[in-house]
């Protein structure tokens, strides 16, 4: 009996612990192995490196450096007192933190600030056990607010938010990895155990078309012709007709950069539209650049509305309407060209359709269709009014103009590189359409070096270049009081060289005051962008140094900008003074002694070369760190000198 | 010479018993060591070293105490008996350890009384036992015996440790089990511990009375014995909330904790959790020797004492249980198997005390290590780590050894 009971409750207990192992081990081990792994195992996101922006000579506009929040766990140092010191001399700590550690009265603290590679190798150094690094990336902009209307910006989560930063979130995004912490049961305080780790992949790299030189040039250009102009804003587009590549785009609004306006925001553009017109015209074999309208004393009655000249003009012919920017004379010609014709040319240059820039909310801009047309609105299309047109429309329709008659698609990035720099994608230069033959384009860019050399431009005539370009004043439309006397929009679009253009370049100004006509605004402007533009080492036209091939006759507002002596007085590729010396440059036989411009700032460096008759470009700013070629060397004038800053 | 004659001159009674410890002890040797392999910083750590000079010292005194005659046993019991109150009444007034005071140091070494008093107490007991002229049939009877084991009892629970304390209840009730008292007395005896048990749901412990009372009029009790019991059960079922107010605060979250692990995993259920979690995820054949990351990384914790079986499943997996198991089964059927044929009832009471000293820490210990049983901190027969409790496990193997050996040089 008693043997019985024993027996029983050895194989009772025996197999309830069996049973027992059995459902633990066995029907619910996956589950339990799964807490297991859940109690000792966090996985830690590691971001990714966003990939970085570079300009078209691959410098850097936008980085992601890799910085390290630091937190402490005092319980785990190995002398709590001597790393709080330590701890405290490197990273400045307030009072109380530092007793926290050192008196390992807190568990765990996040210490403030994000600190560098360099910080995180030397406190791992210093202290080992105890700190905890965790990685975060940061958006650097290298080069401060340059280009930051196109580049936009992250937002705080990291990812894209604006501008180039939001259109190509998804290719500079990386891939985030993570790796395993292992933690003991005191958790925090715990020990932390190196495990396998997927890496994060980095984000791919795009290069831009911009070029970093010119767009800074192009920003202290724009700004200070806001400035002196008084305007209320502005744009300023560098392209290079051939590929449609943005060279330089910025925009300003009331005094900030937030977004390329010049994408954004339509405008009507005046008379720098009239080309478009002109170009139907002589397409459709119904005008010739000889064909004579009597523009009068410049006012012209038609379809219920005068039209006004700046001055009486009298008999012109079609190139000659273009190049005093006659309306009178434009209205006239207008009348030959069917509706249809009109509208689909201004169409095919591109005017009321987004370009295709690779930019966040690009406009189309605003052209009617002939069905709601009014019986004025020919006339008005022809000088540029009852249309909206965004200034990258107008700068592609004038490269077009430029490059033998193709429209392009502006083209802002090349391509994306991925981490291995190996090309993931590039983007061809893309033409869009061929919109009228060589022959009207070439006759078209003639005309407008006329109108630069004798007609409204002369202001944005470049001393040894040939520049053709239009400049435009139109009244600005204000959803109050309808057109204002008074509120101007002027702008130029020039092309330079004129016989092969190279540039196009595009200033508008917005509501300048006093002197407000394109030509005495935005055309000095341009002028100075593209001396500036000159002296840069990435743009290849011929260097001239010769006579200029008009004289400087309405400079007032240029003159102000150059003796305002601005950032980009470096620039300019021709000495201000020592006229005299002149021919000695051009025979190539004086040679004079670089000096010693170290710790000079660069301004005053650049300036003093530019007397001495040499050109210059600058690399960073701040003051001259070196100089090339080095001081001492004999150099012809006119030759180039580098300027390296200390920035 | 033949095997019988081999083991009788070495006063060896049973081989298997024999292999099975030591064969225990050494795996809890290994698994001592591997408790002390952890990635972070462990007293633990070298510890299997200690253990394992405790080994050598538990043989040593075994082949000692191999050479002691039974007789001799039972003549010193009381000596023993009085010695064991002695060594505990000592712990509590000048003991020494945080918490629970239960153990008396000599320099470095620290020995723990209620290892000693384990065995006395069984001698004890043994003795008062074998020399009744009948078995006792009534709860009456059992009074005297109640007596002797309430004293090293109450000292205990002073210290206070309610895990051993519990082990001379199991040794009191495995004594009159083996002396012969009436099932129907067993339960009576026993009624009390279940209203205890019971008293936590009032309707429970109601039907539970009722069904007592119900016992008491068939089994025709006689009438004061009924009271008697109605009475105490009646104070357990009331006196238990106080009774729990009484409790240490550990004391009173292990329980909780055994009833309710997952309510607070991170407090008083943390333990009975992690050891599920290490066997659990142990599966089939283990992480492999030393390689079991809850108790590496300290996850799971008195890993070479309380826990040292939740190590064994999660690095030896199921496997590893059930040969645990199996080899604790043997032993301990053959222990039982001796106190079947031992040659006098007192020889017999011995050996069936100490089959049941083993058997209640083994189940104690095992059931708390895979959730079946409240946590009572009890070592592992033969192979936790303590040097007292492996001391005193060798001293009550030699002495079933030796009656072993009687019984064979009888046979």
């Amino acid at each position: 009996m008693r043997h019985r009971v024993l027996q029983s409750l050895l194989i009772l207990v025996v197999s309830l612990v069996v049973g027992r192992a059995m459902q633990l081990q066995v029907l619910q081990g996956k589950s339990w192995r799964a807490q297991a792994i859940g109690q000792h195992e966090t996985r830690v996101a590691l971001p990714a490196p966003r990939g970085t922006l570079y300009d078209r000579e691959g410098r850097e506009l936008a980085v992601s450096l890799t910085t390290y929040k630091i937190e402490v766990a005092p319980r785990e140092l190995e002398e709590p007192r001597s790393a709080a010191q330590v701890l405290s001399a490197a990273l400045t700590l307030p009072d109380e933190t530092k007793r926290s550690i050192a008196e390992a009265s807190r568990r765990y603290i996040v210490l403030p600030g994000r600190h560098s590679a360099l910080v995180k190798e030397q406190l791992e150094a210093r202290i080992g056990h105890g700190l905890y690094f965790n990685p975060v990336i940061e958006r650097f902009y290298p080069r401060a607010e340059l280009a930051s209307e196109l580049l936009g910006r992250v937002d705080a989560s990291g990812r894209g938010g604006s501008g180039l930063e939001l259109t190509f979130d998804s290719v500079l995004t990386g891939q985030p990895g993570f790796s395993v912490r292992r933690r003991d049961a005191t958790g925090a305080s715990a020990a932390w155990l190196e495990t396998p780790i997927v890496e994060p992949t980095a984000g791919a790299d795009i290069h831009l078309t911009i070029d970093a030189d010119l767009q800074s040039l192009a920003e202290s250009v724009l700004e200070d012709a806001i400035l002196e102009s008084r305007a209320t804003g502005g744009d300023l587009l560098i392209v290079e007709p051939e590929t449609g590549e943005l060279l330089a785009a910025t925009s300003r609004r009331n005094g900030r950069v937030a977004h390329l306006a010049a994408a954004i925001e339509p405008y009507e553009p005046g008379s720098t539209l009239k080309p478009f017109t002109i170009a139907a015209l002589l397409a459709e074999g119904l005008a010739d650049w000889d064909d004579v309208v009597d523009t009068g004393l410049g006012t012209y009655r038609t379809a219920g509305r005068t039209i006004h000249d700046t001055g009486p003009h009298g008999r012109l012919s079609l190139a000659q309407v273009l190049e005093v920017s006659s309306n009178v004379g434009m209205a006239m010609f207008a009348e030959r060209l069917p509706w249809g014709d009109q509208y689909s040319y201004l169409r095919s240059f591109g005017f009321g359709t987004p370009t295709g820039l690779t930019y966040p909310s690009e406009s189309a801009g605003l052209l009617r269709s002939p069905s709601r047309w009014s019986r004025q609105s020919g006339a008005s299309l022809a000088i540029g009014y009852e249309v909206g047109v965004t200034p990258l429309q107008l700068a592609m329709a004038y490269a077009a103009i430029a490059n033998g008659g193709n429209l392009m698609r502006p083209r802002l990035v090349r391509r994306a590189e991925s981490a291995g720099k190996a090309v993931r994608w590039e983007l061809e230069p893309e033409i869009i359409r061929r919109v009228v033959s060589e022959e009207v384009a070439s006759q078209l860019r003639e005309v407008l070096a006329h109108a630069v050399t004798q007609g409204t431009g002369r202001t944005a005539g470049v001393r040894g270049l040939s520049v053709a370009g239009k400049t435009g004043t139109a009244l600005r439309f204000n959803s109050i009081s309808g057109y204002s006397e008074g509120s101007y929009t002027a702008s130029f679009v020039g092309l330079v060289p004129s016989d092969q253009p190279e540039l196009v370049v595009l200033v508008k100004l917005d509501a300048p005051s006093g002197a407000y006509y394109g030509g005495e605004t935005a055309a000095p402007v341009m002028r100075t962008a593209v001396r500036a533009a000159l002296a840069g080492s990435h743009w290849s036209a011929p260097p001239l140094l010769g006579e200029p091939d008009f004289p400087d006759q309405k400079a007032g507002v240029s003159a102000g900008l150059v003796s305002a002596g601005g950032p980009y007085v470096f620039a300019l590729d021709t000495p201000l003074r020592r006229s005299g010396d002149q021919a000695g440059a051009l025979d190539g036989n004086s040679r004079i002694v670089v000096p010693d411009l170290r710790g000079l700032s660069i301004r005053a460096a650049a300036l003093r070369l530019h007397d001495e008759g040499w050109r210059v470009v600058v690399q960073g700013g701040g003051r001259v760190e070196s100089i090339r070629p080095t001081a001492g060397t004999e150099l012809r004038r006119g030759e180039r000198i580098l300027l390296i800053g200390g920035v | 010479m033949t095997a019988a004659r081999r083991e009788s001159s070495l006063g060896m009674g049973d081989w298997l018993i024999f292999g099975g410890a030591v064969a225990l002890a050494l795996f809890g040797v290994a698994m001592i060591y591997s408790a002390g392999e952890l990635d972070v910083p462990s007293s633990v750590t070298g510890i299997w070293q200690k253990q394992a000079v405790w080994l050598v010292i538990s043989l040593v005194v075994f082949f000692a105490v191999l050479r002691v005659d039974v007789r001799w046993l039972e003549w010193v019991a009381p000596l023993a008996y009085v010695l064991g109150i002695f060594g505990l009444v000592v712990v509590l007034v000048a003991g020494a350890g945080d918490g629970p005071r239960s153990w008396i140091r000599f320099g470095s070494v620290g020995f723990q009384p209620s290892e000693f008093a384990k065995i006395a107490t069984i001698l004890m007991l043994a003795r008062l036992l074998s020399g009744r002229k009948s078995s006792p049939q009534h709860l009456w009877d059992t009074l005297p015996y109640v007596g002797v084991v309430l004293l090293p009892m109450a000292l205990i629970v002073l210290q206070p440790d309610l895990g051993t304390a519990s082990v001379f209840m199991a040794l009191l009730v495995a004594a009159l089990f083996w002396a012969g008292l009436p099932a129907s007395q067993m339960v009576l005896f026993l009624s009390p511990f279940l209203s205890l048990a019971f008293a936590f749901s009032t309707p429970l412990w109601g039907v539970w009375f009722l069904l007592l009372v119900g016992f008491l009029y068939w089994t025709r009790a006689f009438l004061g014995e009924s009271l008697a019991i109605i009475a105490v059960n009646l104070a357990m079922g009331v006196l238990v909330r106080p009774a729990w107010g009484s409790l240490a605060t550990y004391q009173r979250q292990r329980i909780l904790a055994f009833l309710q692990p997952e309510a607070d995993p991170q407090g008083a259920g943390w333990h009975l959790m992690q050891s599920q979690v290490a066997i659990g995820s142990g599966g089939w054949l283990g992480k492999g020797f030393t390689l079991g990351t809850q108790k590496r990384l300290a996850f799971l914790p008195e890993q070479h004492t309380d826990f040292i079986f939740a190590v064994v499943g999660e690095e030896i997996g199921f496997v590893g249980i059930l040969l645990v198991l199996i080899v604790l089964s043997v032993v301990l059927w053959r222990v039982v198997r001796i106190a079947e044929r031992a040659p006098d009832p007192f020889a017999s009471m011995v050996v069936f005390g100490i089959f049941a000293f083993w058997f209640a820490h083994a189940v104690a210990n095992i059931g708390m290590t895979v959730g079946l049983l409240p946590i009572t901190g009890l070592p592992l027969t033969f192979l936790s780590y303590g040097g007292s409790f492996l001391l005193v496990s060798f001293i009550s193997l030699a002495i079933v050894q030796r009656i072993a050996s009687e019984l064979k040089r009888g046979a």
